[in-house]
């Protein structure tokens, strides 16, 4: 195990300092975008809230879909470039050094799990910076919010950014082990970063909240109601699909799939 | 006299290939192959683009599965008793190196994968291809002969018993063809078991004891004059 985790250590370099300083920026002018293209904005509070969407909208007007899509696009080519660069060119060298091809996916799939909690967690901070930057306080101005306000403390509200944190982090990552079995499965480049696109945009369209992409739309499992627990049905589901999705791509671990893949 | 002695002394089998064979959508590229490849001996595979050197060398890295036959590395059946070929240094198309860094430092880094080597090892390496350790230039502005002796040095750091090389020489200048060559030899003598391809005849001339051509899927010895 211990070259497996040498081995995810040795995949997380092929996350280039180049895409994580686009990435940041990108989630910068994504916040100043919410700080300007908002009104009323007043509190630390306001800000989040409208830049996640944690409010349920029927429609997004295109900037808002570019708004929401961006860190889930970046995310997505940064994992592309990585099945492209770690996983596809490099698979001779690095199978015949561990030998074993369910570690070598293993140690893959840890390299892109600690990928997602390492660009969520920034996310989120480059986020919570702008808007402390920005604003101040703590509780809710706007008119549209003032129903939650009197059951939603700063403490909760952290609570919250915590669970939105992690379903954003699980339906991306579910998404990102589909993009690995799709490119195992056609072996074409940008195919995989294409159909998950789509599935983005598909969801920010239409209402499909438990659907693989669902947590694109946060307003849809009603975070500020903390009894209504449609957050935890969102989390089982999508750890189901990521339980079946690990599962076929273990079943490509076999000499015969890797036979088509890198012959 | 059998093969598997020299010199009066037992020579061990590295590589025992049998009755290999391998079609892609009908296409017959290699059918009943069999040889027996032995420990510190070099062999040479030829054979215009497209008859299958390639594949050959991928069947016995065990990164394609055979449709018949078997391939044994030191008595170790491929997809039996083990996946993929062990004690092998391989380079088969460019590897991926991490443009962003040195060439040190990608070798460092794909050599902290197994732990089994120290820094002085790769070193030594790096420098017995004809690299500068030291040189912190990025490998994204190296040439494409410096990405090959960096390829090479991935593929001896370790101190395999085996060594696949396809086309080794490619991009390389003149001293580099030189400089790789006299490597190769050296690890010829250390016992190291060499397969490689070249489309250069002398390379295969100066440094295979035996030769293979690839032909119509089929594979028979050549005879150099």
């Amino acid at each position: 195990m211990r070259q497996v985790w040498n081995q995810s250590k040795y995949y997380l370099l092929h996350f280039s300092v180049k895409s994580w300083i686009f990435s940041v920026a990108a989630l910068v002018l994504s916040a100043l975008f919410t700080v300007t293209y908002f009104k009323g904005i007043q509190t630390v509070t306001d800000a989040v809230v409208l830049h996640y969407g944690l409010y349920p909208a029927k429609q997004f007007p295109f900037l808002l879909m570019v708004h929401h899509l961006l860190p889930y696009l970046f995310i997505a080519y940064m994992s592309e470039s990585y099945i492209e660069h770690a996983v596809k060119r490099n698979a001779y060298y690095t199978i015949l050094r561990i030998k074993d091809a369910k570690h070598w996916l293993f140690a893959h799939i840890q390299a892109l799990l600690i990928f997602h909690v390492m660009f969520f967690t920034a996310a989120h901070f480059i986020v919570g910076f702008c808007m402390e930057w920005a604003f101040n306080g703590y509780h809710f101005t706007l008119q549209t919010f003032e129903v939650h306000i009197t059951n939603l403390d700063s403490a909760s509200f952290k609570k919250l950014l915590l669970i939105l944190g992690l379903m954003q982090m699980l339906g991306t990552f579910c998404l990102t082990l589909l993009q690995l079995l799709l490119h195992f499965y056609t072996n074409k480049t940008g195919v995989s970063y294409t159909i998950v696109v789509l599935l983005y945009v598909v969801n920010l369209v239409l209402d499909v909240p438990f659907g693989p992409g669902g947590h694109i739309k946060p307003g849809n499992f009603d975070l500020f109601n903390e009894a209504s627990g449609t957050w935890v049905k969102f989390v089982a589901i999508q750890s189901g699909y990521c339980l079946v999705l690990l599962f076929l791509l273990y079943a490509n671990m076999k000499r015969k799939k890797l036979d088509k893949l890198y012959g | 006299m059998d093969d598997s002695f020299r010199e009066g002394k037992a020579v061990e089998l590295a590589i025992e290939v049998k009755g290999l064979a391998k079609s892609f959508k009908h296409e017959m590229v290699l059918q009943d192959v069999n040889l027996h490849l032995y420990q510190g001996k070099c062999y040479g595979f030829v054979g215009r683009n497209g008859s299958g050197k390639s594949v050959f060398f991928k069947l016995i890295c065990g990164f394609l599965l055979p449709d018949k036959g078997t391939v044994r590395i030191f008595g170790k059946e491929l997809g039996k008793d083990m996946d993929f070929a062990t004690d092998t240094g391989v380079v088969i198309e460019h590897p991926g190196f991490m443009l962003d860094f040195s060439g040190f430092q990608n070798l460092n880094y794909l050599a902290a994968i197994r732990n089994v080597i120290r820094k002085e090892q790769i070193y030594q390496a790096i420098t017995a291809v004809g690299l500068d350790p030291e040189n912190r230039k990025k490998v994204k502005s190296y040439s494409v002969g410096m990405k090959q002796r960096l390829a090479i040095a991935q593929a001896i750091m370790e101190e395999p018993r085996i060594l696949i090389l396809d086309e080794p020489m490619n991009g390389l200048d003149k001293s580099g063809v030189l400089q790789i060559r006299e490597l190769l030899k050296s690890k010829i003598s250390e016992g190291v078991t060499i397969l490689m391809s070249s489309h250069i005849a002398e390379d295969i001339q100066q440094l295979c004891d035996e030769v293979f051509e690839f032909d119509n899927g089929s594979l028979k010895p050549l005879q150099f004059v």
